[in-house]
């Protein structure tokens, strides 16, 4: 009786310090590390313990400096023929050892590529939470308890994530969530070599790392004009261009426009196979606004909708509407634009 | 072969609304529909069907309204689709859904893939498929696309921020099919007449998959701790009038919020 009641307060307790888990990218320490270090530094601090990286990879010893001058008190190095590439289950089982072993209290991954294939994986081997995505991370010093708040909903809900119970706590760092502390190189910590047992043999490997970099101009555009059905015709896309060319934007088009045939495939905005995009201003002519759309310009900090049916779904998520013609609004708009410039 | 695709019904973003006063989602208008993400794992499960005469079950946890996102996905030529429901299974956490979805998958049994959706729309994490794949002890592509399966094993490329890996791991395996990565089915006129008509959706609830309410709770990790308003996005405005004026006061807006020279 007393045994059950104790067990999960002695667990607890005897898990310390706080992990930053490094990202290794073309043999550097990718930025993402030192953001994480940086965070586990003040929440080791909050909590009076230590603020620990983890460095795994093959040859990276001379990259563990600057995670001590970055904020670390101690740097694990783990280095192993088997950590020279990230593979998913061999890096969730080197680090489920070593968390096994050493018990720390809180593990923080970068909400990267890597972060997010390895993070959760290693949370359910190790029976824990994650608090996914954090852009805020904060403690309650009397529990012991890590709350990472989180955007859902496209930003418009904020959601804050406890793990009250199991340890280690785990949490995802959203990129650019935390300032990294600026080397300095008078830090001290310490460096300790873990030997890596041997790894069991995984079952997914990998084959080759291809590199692409087909970066349409779309895809960095600040403003976007973009055209839908509503547009009527090729020709209509040259009014389009016009708006464009004034506002100095590039065009898009939804998936209606480009099965028409009106557009080519580089011209796709939308989430279904389309170019997802985030512009300052997105401009939406003719648009319904189906799902796929949304989910490709969702991230548009400012939504126009110009659409002549009053029901059509951009209306809900633009910030902007005119019920209207399309092929009226748009020169009147070229026109406006043209008045106040000069 | 056989494939499994657990899917999700979700809120359509387009609907929900958040009080700004409260802090909380308000759902009292909000739609609810299939994840747009798990399209494309049925996509490729039905390619394989196709292609490869592979047996295709959808299964989904969730109140019994998401009876209706299996209905669909038989309507899209699934063979087989299953419900797991029950008051236990309301408001888990992730941890908690992936041992209730597992029960469900020894069950059905003798796979020789999952595929799922990458992150759930609205509120998803993307921790589903590499916890499934962890629990079930199991090797995991996610972000995957280009899928061959051949010889006991599956090759398809992980999607990374400048290119791609190509992968390969031994069956069964856990895949969750990057967005884009084919075309995304609908339903058919025919099919969905049969899908309601004539096909039935099995649903399963505690004593079916063998669970005990305790066995939720212990698996169950985290809890929210609260909510707040996000970032402002209220109901656009709407601008009326003759075109030029309508333009006229959209130009003035646009300047004033510093969104064009």
């Amino acid at each position: 009786m007393w045994d059950e009641l104790l067990t999960p307060l002695d667990e607890v307790a005897e898990h310390m310090h706080v992990w930053a888990v490094a990202e290794v990218e073309d043999e550097s320490v990718a930025s993402i590390s030192y953001q994480l270090i940086g965070a586990a530094r003040d929440l080791a601090d909050l909590l009076g313990v230590k603020a620990e990286a983890v460095l795994m990879g093959k040859d990276v010893e001379g990259l563990a400096q600057e995670l001590i001058w970055r904020g670390a008190d101690t740097v694990y190095l783990l280095e192993e023929d088997a950590l020279s590439q990230y593979r998913t289950e061999t890096y969730a089982q080197v680090l489920a050892n070593l968390a096994d072993d050493r018990k720390p209290e809180i593990l923080l991954f970068g909400a990267t590529d890597k972060g997010e294939d390895l993070a959760p994986r290693l949370a359910q081997q190790l029976g824990t939470g994650l608090l996914p995505d954090c852009t805020k991370l904060e403690v309650d010093q009397a529990e012991r308890i890590l709350l990472g708040t989180r955007p859902t909903y496209d930003g418009g809900l904020m959601e804050t994530n406890a793990c009250p119970e199991k340890r280690p706590q785990i949490a995802t760092v959203r990129p650019g969530a935390v300032e990294p502390y600026p080397p300095s190189e008078s830090r001290r910590g310490d460096l300790e070599k873990i030997s890596v047992e041997s790894v069991e043999e995984v079952t997914a490997k990998v084959l080759e790392v291809v590199k692409e970099v087909p970066e349409p101009a779309l895809r960095h555009a600040k403003i976007v004009v973009a055209g839908g059905r509503g547009v009527g015709s090729a020709d209509g896309f040259k009014l389009l261009q016009k708006l464009a060319d004034e506002l100095g934007a590039a065009v898009g088009a939804s998936r209606g426009a480009f099965d028409e045939g009106w557009v080519g495939r580089e011209y796709w905005v939308g989430g279904a196979g389309g170019i997802t995009i985030g512009p300052d201003l997105y401009i939406a002519c003719g648009i319904s606004g189906a799902i796929q759309h949304f989910l490709g310009i969702k991230d548009s900090k400012f939504i126009v909708a110009i659409n002549k049916d009053p029901r059509a779904p951009i209306f809900e998520f633009a910030d902007v509407g005119i019920v209207g013609d399309l092929h009226e609004l748009v020169p009147a708009l070229v026109d406006e634009l043209r008045k106040t410039r000069s | 072969m056989k494939v499994i695709v657990p899917i999700k019904q979700v809120y359509d973003p387009r609907t929900v609304r958040v009080s700004r006063s409260r802090g909380i989602l308000d759902i009292r208008e909000a739609e609810l529909m299939m994840n747009p993400g798990d399209r494309y794992a049925l996509a490729e499960a039905l390619r394989l069907k196709d292609e490869q005469g592979a047996r295709v079950v959808a299964i989904s946890m969730g109140p019994p309204e998401a009876e209706d996102i299996l209905r669909e996905a038989l309507a899209m030529d699934v063979d087989e689709a299953i419900l797991l429901s029950d008051e236990a299974f309301s408001g888990v956490d992730v941890s908690a859904a992936v041992v209730i979805v597992a029960k469900a998958i020894d069950k059905i049994g003798d796979y020789d893939l999952i595929l799922t959706g990458c992150k759930a729309s609205g509120d998803g994490s993307g921790q589903f498929a590499p916890r499934l794949a962890q629990h079930l002890d199991l090797p995991q592509i996610t972000r995957a696309s280009h899928l061959m399966v051949e010889g006991g094993k599956v090759k398809a490329r992980h999607k990374l921020p400048d290119g791609y890996a190509v992968l390969e791991a031994s069956l069964p395996a856990v895949l969750s099919i990057a967005e884009g990565a084919n075309e995304p089915r609908y339903p058919s006129l025919p099919g969905s007449i049969a899908a309601y008509d004539e096909r039935t959706v099995a649903i399963w609830g505690l004593e079916h998959l063998e669970l005990t309410p305790d066995e939720i709770t212990e698996n169950t990790c985290t809890e929210v701790r609260g909510t707040l308003a996000g970032l402002e996005r209220e109901l656009g405005r709407v601008i009326k009038g003759e075109p030029s004026e309508a333009a006229k006061e959209l130009t003035q807006e646009l300047k004033g919020g510093g969104l064009m020279r």
